[in-house]
């Protein structure tokens, strides 16, 4: 599994759960999710969900940071990351 | 595990490069100082601050271009210096000394060659150690001031700092842990952001940020953090009341919005001590993003202390809810998560309480507003998760129907949030009770001002409520432009405006505005520049969490010295004895001396702040009373410095060279601070007689706010005997007894103000024409702006004047000032000093000599 397949499915689940009816042109990957006030605390925790769940492995409480989780492509990293391990 | 080699290393200097060293930026940066320099200028004129933070602020300042200047590596270590330089100005070197090195002990452990778990056990050790010091459990040579600073400095940081360093998530080196612990400004203040130390060092200097736009940032973080401090003194000033003289729904409003408005205070903080970060480089988020328009639970606790918000998610709610996740399902899970996280907080409030006050705090209070606050925000989760929020790639398209809900959300938050807020402050429940009463006689007249308030409150929702954080004020981004034309228009637009605002607000400052078409106007204007307390505090300190912790005057003695604020016991004259089965109930020891607001006062043997004189008037004696209060008392000035003093000796002058057969002028000062009506009667009727006093001079000067207090005190406490029959009566009508709370019991006297007035001056005139006694009203001014007063000694003259009564009017005393300020006791503390006392003494001698020696020449 590549990068761009992560990216694609994180992009396709946050389009779904969060931005219904929401043109994915302008969801970009380098879109700052968090800070832009589309992703909050409670909805980072739906994507960790949906991360383990989907890619079955484990992401630490610190790893649900800015830094790992405020675009689509710093996420399908940290998977990929987790993939590779 | 860390590792100590690399741990000394710099690695700072591998960020971005200076991009900045042409003449233009040279210029902008010049500016920048400039305007700082403006700002400061403002903290200091306005004495928004204590002294030891201008001086830090001075510090700051100073050392920022030199830190530009520096090569990239050696600016950490710069930083890391000047906030030494600023700890010992602020605690002096032996107390630094002290402060650094149980702090270097903390970060030593924290680094040791073992495993992460016996360091954390060392940590421990050293935290039980220092807190049976703290509790005094044994004796230490640790200074007291530095308690309250270390535990600002290390309390919630340190648990960052072992969370990060457990995870290795980023760099670990000796200068980044000390700028960390010992930034400054962290000494000037007990409460500071809890900053989290990736993500200090992941704004430090970032790639891709020109380094003007980040102390452009600091700039107008530094600005916005006056306005929110002058903003605080609008509302200490003009907004806050006493609780007790609430008796209206309009002024029930006010005292419970301006209790929740004092938060201005830290947020104003919170600002400063970021824009100065940015100075030097820390390229921080907001801490604060316009929590006033808050328009759900969990929207406030994101735009609130937004850093404890991000402290709390990151070492608490994640670890909690990761755990709980994998046992319970996501819904259930974050419920419990949240509860938790808001017991924690509540727990780590009483441990921050704890560190800064030197005591755990647990009170009904506290429990009461976090946990509300822990229910509100879950079932605001429970909300959210059924009915999740509109998110928009795109701006959201604002309707007419949008923008009212967002408006009404806003107004219902504000509400819930200011109800919460004042049950976590207030000092008593009966108290609140009486306030929240008020509402029910809400008038036409009331219900419409409220109404104009939250349409207000509904307006800036709309207008404001849509900016996301960081995109708020006078802060511009620049990043990302391509066009330097357009980012240099900016950053000159944004300086000019902040040093236009800066310098009109050092006029108003330098220049007391004097606007006769609305006096109302220059009388708030006028005011938000004293830093001395209010007409509430005056009576009782404010409360409330922050106010309490930030205050240091009032739990440390040792800190308020070296930050040269108000000391705790400033306002206790220890001579002051308070004892309502005497009236009038208070008195002051016999024969004594103290010292109280660092003036030496001493008492004769008849109890009265004065001279020695006989019981029995000698012969051939003019003896007269004078009953004031705090300013005729000469707080803060010695005993031959009191105005009335002055002018008795004056007045013994003159007689001794006329020929009058009077040998000898008396003036007996029955003054004491905080005196109204009814105590002031009280003495002059016991006093009159028993002394053979032949004139009175009544002082009026407050008089009208503190009588009903005095008569709730009276007819609720044990010794009413002697209040006049008519107060008596009036408290039988409004069926005070003695079992009624004596709030209560203010409430409803509060409403007959001015017929308490008038019976006790048409009393005092009684009594004085049936004991053929001179009675003499004076009329004294206050140094400061009096226009909020004026009304009320206008109301009293003519009530007095309507009864026969000559009014000595010197309230132009110090006109002959230009600044008022000048002659205060205190910077907190407007009484007058010796200078101003000679300026009383001379306008009350212009007055009061010639009636004197016509009253002598007619005896």
């Amino acid at each position: 599994m590549d990068v761009t397949q992560v990216e694609s499915d994180i992009k396709h689940f946050i389009l779904t759960e969060f931005l219904p009816g929401e043109d994915e042109n302008d969801l970009t990957l380098d879109l700052e999710l968090i800070s832009t006030g589309i992703l909050d605390s409670i909805s980072v925790i739906g994507v960790v969900a949906h991360i383990q769940t989907n890619y079955q492995i484990d992401i630490g409480a610190h790893e649900a940071s800015l830094e790992n989780m405020n675009t689509i492509h710093s996420i399908a990293t940290l998977v990929i990351s987790k993939l590779s391990q | 595990m860390a590792d100590p080699g690399n741990y000394f290393l710099t690695e700072e200097g591998q960020g971005v490069e200076i991009e900045s060293k042409t003449l233009k930026a040279f210029v902008q940066l010049a500016f920048l100082t400039l305007a700082c320099g403006l700002v400061f200028l403002i903290v200091r004129g306005y004495g928004l601050e204590n002294s030891a933070f201008v001086t830090s602020l001075l510090i700051a300042i100073i050392g920022f271009p030199i830190n530009h200047a520096l090569p990239h590596r050696l600016r950490l270590p710069f930083f890391v210096g000047i906030s030494m330089v600023a700890i010992i100005a602020t605690l002096g070197s032996t107390n630094a000394v002290w402060l650094v090195g149980i702090g270097s002990i903390f970060i030593l452990l924290a680094h040791l060659p073992i495993a992460y778990k016996h360091r954390v056990a060392c940590q421990l050790a050293l935290l039980g150690m220092l807190i049976v010091w703290r509790s005094e459990l044994l004796p230490s040579s640790i200074p007291q001031a530095i308690w309250p600073i270390l535990g600002s400095m290390f309390i919630f940081r340190m648990i960052i700092y072992m969370y990060d360093l457990r995870k290795q998530s980023t760099a670990f080196n000796v200068w980044r842990s000390y700028s960390y612990f010992f930034m400054m400004p962290n000494v000037n203040f007990t409460l500071l952001p809890v900053i989290d130390y990736k993500n200090l060092f992941a704004v430090y200097y970032p790639k891709n940020t020109p380094e003007l736009e980040i102390y452009h940032k600091g700039l107008a973080l530094l600005f916005r953090g006056v306005i929110h401090l002058l903003l605080y003194r609008l509302v200490y000033q003009n907004v806050l009341l006493d609780p007790v003289t609430v008796t209206t729904a309009s002024e029930a409003a006010q005292y419970l919005i301006g209790i929740f408005l004092l938060y201005l205070r830290i947020s104003g903080y919170f600002h400063m001590i970021s824009g100065i970060l940015h100075l030097y480089g820390f390229n921080l988020p907001e801490t604060h993003h316009l929590y006033f328009l808050a328009s759900s639970f969990t929207d406030f606790w994101r735009r609130i202390n937004i850093f404890w918000k991000d402290f709390m998610q990151k070492i608490f709610f994640y670890p909690i809810q990761f755990f709980l996740g994998k046992k319970f399902g996501p819904k259930s899970s974050l419920v419990l998560a949240t509860a938790v996280t808001f017991v924690i907080t509540w727990f780590l409030h009483a441990y921050q309480w704890y560190w800064i006050r030197g005591e755990f705090k647990v009170s009904v209070q506290d429990i009461l507003f976090w946990g509300s606050l822990g229910v509100v925000v879950i079932l605001n989760i429970l909300v959210e998760i059924r009915f999740p929020r509109r998110r928009s790639l795109k701006a959201p398209k604002r309707t007419w129907k949008s923008e009212l809900l967002l408006a009404l959300k806003t107004i219902l938050t504000f509400c819930s949030i200011v109800l919460i807020w004042n049950v976590w402050s207030t000092p008593n429940f009966t108290e609140l009770g009486n306030v929240l009463a008020a509402f029910g006689t809400a008038s036409l007249l009331d219900l419409a001002k409220i109404a104009l308030f939250f349409v207000g409150l509904g307006a800036l929702a709309i207008i404001y409520g849509h900016r996301k954080r960081g995109d708020s004020g006078l802060i511009h981004s620049n990043s990302g432009t391509n066009n330097p034309a357009g980012s240099s228009q900016k950053f000159w637009s944004s300086v000019g405006l902040t040093s236009l605002l800066a310098s009109l607000l050092l006029y108003i400052n330098y220049v007391p505005l004097n606007i006769h078409s609305a006096p109302l106007a220059s009388s708030i204007l006028n005011r938000m520049t004293s830093a001395s307390l209010n007409a509430t505090d005056q009576r009782l300190l404010q409360r409330g969490y922050y106010e309490e912790l930030t205050d240091v005057g009032r739990f440390s003695a040792e800190l308020q010295q070296l930050y040269g604020v108000r000391p705790r016991d400033w306002g206790i004259n220890p001579l002051k004895i308070e004892d309502l089965n005497k009236f009038p109930g208070v008195s002051l020891s016999l024969s004594s001396n103290a010292d109280f607001k660092n003036a030496l006062v001493t008492t004769n043997a008849l109890g009265i702040r004065d001279i020695e004189y006989a019981v029995e008037k000698p012969q051939n004696t003019f003896r007269a009373g004078i009953v004031g209060a705090s300013h005729t008392f000469g707080s803060g000035v010695n005993n031959n410095e009191v105005y009335e003093q002055i002018v008795e000796g004056e007045i013994n002058e003159l007689i001794a060279s006329s020929n009058t057969g009077i040998e000898s002028f008396e003036l007996l000062n029955f003054s004491m601070g905080g005196l109204g009506a009814v105590y002031k009667t009280g003495l002059i009727e016991n006093n009159t007689e028993r002394l053979d006093l032949d004139a009175i001079i009544y002082v009026l000067i407050d008089d009208y706010r503190r009588v009903h207090i005095e008569a709730a005190a009276h007819l609720t406490g044990p010794g009413n005997n002697q209040l006049l029959p008519e107060v008596t009566q009036l408290g039988e009508q409004l069926s005070i007894s003695k079992e009624t709370n004596i709030d209560v019991a203010e409430i409803k006297l509060r409403r007959h103000l001015r017929d308490l007035v008038r019976m006790h001056y048409e009393h005092i005139n009684e009594f004085a024409a049936k004991n053929d006694v001179k009675l003499w009203f004076l009329a004294l001014p206050l140094a400061k702006d009096q226009s909020r007063r004026t009304p009320m000694i206008n109301e009293q003259i003519e009530m007095a004047k309507s009864l026969g009564i000559e009014v000595l009017d010197i309230r132009d005393a110090y006109d002959s000032l230009d600044d008022k300020k000048s002659v205060w006791i205190a910077p907190w503390d407007e009484h007058p000093n010796a200078e101003g006392h000679g300026l009383l003494a001379g306008r009350f001698s212009d007055v009061i000599t010639p009636i004197i020696l016509e009253s002598i020449n007619q005896k």
